[in-house]
């Protein structure tokens, strides 16, 4: 039995996949669609709450923690620790204001997500044209 | 703040000039589902069961977390170094004909308390050990 080909993510931690079912299969090149970003960018944007401080900052541009916090019915070290999340996926990036970040939209995070959005759609249109043909052949 | 927490999904359906039955038989045969999904399935479709698609955009690990001949199959899939993601198909008879609906969701796995979400969880444990 053959391993895969060894690819890494782009974190560069080996995952763990077919391989460890044992049926030894090595592992063609993805389509460039960047999952683990899209991923990071969906579990982010999972959160109603997180949603809505997209929503917030696309709407009124840069805000600190503690100006959003006026706006939402949760506490401010809530929607710091919520901040934090969306940073981390890349949705918002930071600026340092005195003792506070001041976070703002970052449309590039959402191209992974699209991208994702749009490979997998294209994938089912192939795939069901090609059911469509496979079930209407038969008698 | 009650909406429930939704990973991002696409949705696509086709209409078939076929009956359920037929239809199923694609979806559950892992010769017939390997054609077309255009390349080599190995799958046990029965709730819990494991497999592989070699498709042209990779190598696929799948677990099957839900099967209702004639009406709904769904598995959670994953490429080798990839996320993984839900597929949903539903079938509903028209007639002679039958509307399939497929939905793909990423790239979480399903909350806890969810249906089958809990036991799916464990079931991938084991399988990605």
């Amino acid at each position: 039995v053959t391993g895969p080909v060894g690819r890494r993510g782009p974190g560069g931690s080996p995952r763990v996949g077919a391989a460890r079912l044992g049926l030894g299969f090595a592992a063609p090149e993805p389509a460039a669609v960047d999952t683990d970003r899209a991923s990071a960018v969906f579990g982010a944007l999972a959160d109603p709450t997180r949603r809505a401080l997209v929503e917030t900052l696309g709407r009124d541009g840069a805000a600190t923690a503690t100006q959003l916090s006026s706006e939402f019915p949760v506490s401010r070290q809530a929607i710091a620790k919520h901040l934090t999340t969306l940073a981390r996926a890349g949705v918002v990036a930071g600026d340092r204001i005195g003792r506070e970040q001041r976070y703002h939209l970052d449309p590039q995070a959402f191209e992974p997500a699209i991208s994702w959005m749009a490979a997998v759609g294209a994938a089912w249109e192939d795939r069901l044209e090609a059911l469509k043909r496979q079930v209407e052949r038969r008698p | 703040m009650t909406a429930p927490e939704q990973p991002v999904s696409i949705t696509r359906s086709v209409s078939l000039d076929a009956p359920a039955e037929t239809v199923w038989e694609a979806l559950s045969q892992p010769d017939e589902l390997g054609a077309w999904l255009g390349g080599d399935v190995e799958l046990d479709v029965q709730p819990g069961g494991v497999g592989t698609a070699a498709l042209p955009d990779g190598m696929w690990s799948i677990l099957v977390t839900a099967a209702e001949p004639g009406a709904r199959l769904s598995w959670l899939w994953w490429r080798t170094d990839g996320e993984l993601s839900s597929v949903e198909f539903s079938l509903l008879p028209a007639g002679d004909a039958t509307v399939l609906t497929v939905v793909e969701r990423c790239c979480t796995l399903p909350a806890a308390g969810a249906s089958g979400g809990t036991t799916a969880r464990a079931q991938l444990t084991l399988v990605r050990r």
